[in-house]
């Protein structure tokens, strides 16, 4: 694929400037709109995300104007705003104490959601989770693996109950009342569950424990740097990966061999013991073999049982593994996504998007450029770029469903039939009920 | 026609040498050449090739560009190990289905399933593993390597890509004019491209009536 700089270069031949006109800074803004416009029109570029129970915002604030700091991530007003939102509080009582009436036993406030999971009190708040930050619409959204349907505000007032915070196993989700980004469920599902927590917020993943057993498989051949038999060596300038060979030190003493171990313990018998090898390849010389090294990081990870999705499936497969996310009992978005900050250089390519699709971008870039006031107007070739450039979302959109090929004739679904039951047939004679 | 022979025409329709070319470079026109050679694909969808997936154990979703870069749409998925057309659902028929089927393993998949343009489900997914899934798509078109590369067209269909060779050369001239009247004459070539990957395959048929 090509990077942007290729695609803006192609892209001046077109507009048969070098930067006089439209400058290569204004090129690049076209650039990124396009990127963005194509994958939120076409919503093909889809992933799958878990969101934990309770939900967990980047920041809670007492003001609006703190989100600010939240620094792109999710931000939640956690206060209650009155009077003409100059004012804020944390329990319902002050507005009323305000307004100088008798203040009412109010409900208790809390600053993160999942606080919730720590009090048997009924806490009036709505349940939202926060969506990320480049989500763009939810394709689908299962609890614990199973379906959660879409519903209105409007229909769940129907219930005439609170039932924003109406506990229960989930069935259905709203995109509720608050924050654009963010999603309520109903009913509500408090329960505190751990998935997977980094231990130490700096690094990669080096060690997974669970409920669940993990094994690690790593490439054979690689060597420890040297053997070393105490910790001393390392203090005398040692430096890399080293083996020790040694035992547990007994009365201060480093022990190569078990039986070593048993005559300091005062044994008179011994257990007879294997060579201790300091390479690999002394495993050909009667030495007991000497583990391999297992260097680098986590690159993937597979069970029978369930499977482990990168949440990128486009992006190229380098780097690291830096969440670790579980759906069960927990949120299980499938989301159609744009590109997330910061907005794509000219160094890098799109790879949210195939790569023949590349010319649609260029496409809204001569269209913009051309649409645009001034001296390089040219409505004729605008009005053609922009054909071109619609035509490729409606492509990408196609491609979105990659089955629709597949679905002439012969789709069959699997879903239950739902059969109507007969309207009863009465008699002509049959008195008339009277309402 | 191989990519010399397209190129030279392309520039002289141009009104350019096409041995010295001043006005476009032959980087160029071979850049033309390959964007009309993917608006081919996506208009007549006739380059089908076909890749081979491993069923893993515990997997449903597969990536599908692992297998094949090129995949533009896969349009038929065969198990391979049960001689078995897989039929396409939506997760939301699935849902309809069996309350948490994303949990479900089974002996081999019956049904496979959109996920994006880059995943593709199957349902249920193998709980030991091991055999293929054979995928048939539509393909994006290999670039043309060298000036004897051919394109993967049918001969009948590589005019057009001289058209919308100058089609784009006239863009680049701002002359929208006679570009869009050579779009049409691309866009029209279209029907019978896709006539001559599909109907016209079956001119043979018993049933068919023979022209002459």
């Amino acid at each position: 694929m090509p990077t942007v700089s290729a695609d803006l270069d192609l892209c001046q031949r077109f507009l048969r400037d070098s930067g006089t006109i439209w400058n290569r800074t204004e090129l690049l803004e076209f650039y990124q709109d396009a990127l963005r416009q194509l994958c939120a029109r076409s919503q093909a570029a889809r992933r799958f995300v878990c969101l934990p129970v309770p939900p967990r915002w980047t920041m809670s604030g007492t003001y609006a104007w703190e989100q600010h700091h939240a620094l792109g991530g999710s931000f939640r007003k956690l206060t209650y705003s009155y009077r003409s939102t100059t004012r804020e509080t944390t329990a319902l009582w002050a507005i009323e104490s305000a307004e100088g009436l008798t203040p009412t036993a109010a409900f208790p406030g809390v600053t993160q959601l999942w606080e919730i999971s720590h009090t048997t009190l009924d806490v009036a708040r709505h349940y939202r989770f926060a969506l990320p930050r480049n989500h763009e619409r939810i394709a689908g959204l299962w609890w614990d693996h199973k379906r959660l349907w879409p519903v209105t505000v409007r229909e769940l007032d129907a219930y005439d109950t609170a039932w924003y915070r109406q506990s229960g196993e989930p069935y259905f989700w709203t995109p509720g009342l608050g924050e654009s980004r963010s999603v309520e469920i109903y009913e509500v599902e408090t329960t505190y569950q751990q998935a997977y927590a980094q231990t130490d917020l700096l690094g990669l993943p080096r060690y997974i424990t669970g409920a669940r057993t993990y094994t690690q498989t790593y490439e054979a051949g690689q060597q420890w740097r040297f053997a070393y038999t105490s910790p001393g060596e390392l203090a005398d300038g040692l430096e890399s990966t080293g083996l020790r060979i040694t035992r547990d030190a007994v009365s201060g003493r480093q022990v190569l061999y078990i039986w070593e171990e048993e005559m300091a313990a005062g044994a008179t018998t011994f257990t007879a013991a294997s060579r201790v090898g300091t390479y690999a390849f002394e495993a050909l010389h009667s030495a007991a073999t000497v583990t391999d090294l297992p260097t680098g990081t986590v690159r993937s990870a597979s069970s029978p049982d369930r499977q482990y999705v990168t949440t990128e499936p486009w992006a190229a497969s380098v780097g690291t593994v830096r969440a670790w996310q579980s759906s069960e009992l927990a949120l299980l978005v499938w989301e159609s996504v744009i590109p997330d900050k910061p907005a794509i250089t000219e160094t890098e390519v799109p790879e949210i998007l195939p790569g023949p699709l590349q010319k649609y971008l260029r496409y809204y870039v001569l269209f913009m450029a051309f649409n645009r006031q001034g001296e390089g107007y040219n409505g004729n070739l605008a009005a053609h770029y922009e054909q071109r450039w619609l035509r490729g979302v409606r492509l990408l959109k196609r491609l979105g469903d990659i089955t629709w090929m597949d679905q002439k004739f012969q789709r069959q679904p699997v879903a239950r039939t739902a059969r109507r039951i007969p309207a009863p047939q009465l008699p002509s004679d049959f008195p008339r009920v009277r309402g | 026609m191989t990519r010399l022979e397209l190129q030279t025409r392309i520039l002289r329709q141009l009104n350019d040498s096409p041995t010295s070319p001043i006005f476009w470079s032959a980087a160029e026109v071979q850049d033309m050449i390959q964007e009309g050679q993917e608006i081919m694909a996506e208009e007549v969808r006739a380059l089908r090739k076909t890749a081979y997936v491993p069923k893993r154990d515990g997997t449903q979703l597969y990536t599908m560009q692992t297998f094949a870069p090129d995949v533009m749409a896969p349009y038929r998925l065969w198990d391979m190990d049960l001689s078995r057309r897989l039929e396409v659902i939506t997760m939301a028929e699935l849902d309809a289905d069996r309350e948490r089927w994303l949990e479900v393993t089974g002996d081999q998949p019956f049904w496979w399933y959109p996920a994006g343009w880059t995943w593709f489900g199957v349902y249920p997914a193998t709980a030991t593993g091991g055999g293929w899934f054979r995928m048939d798509y539509l393909a994006w078109p290999t670039a043309l390597l060298d000036d004897m590369s051919e394109p993967e067209w049918p001969e009948p269909d590589h005019d057009g890509l001289v058209l919308y060779g100058v089609y784009l050369g006239l863009l680049q001239q701002w002359d929208i004019v006679r570009a869009t009247d050579l779009l049409t004459q691309v866009v029209a070539r279209w029907t019978d491209s896709r006539a001559r990957d599909g109907i016209r395959r079956l001119q043979a048929s018993l049933w068919q009536r023979e022209g002459n």
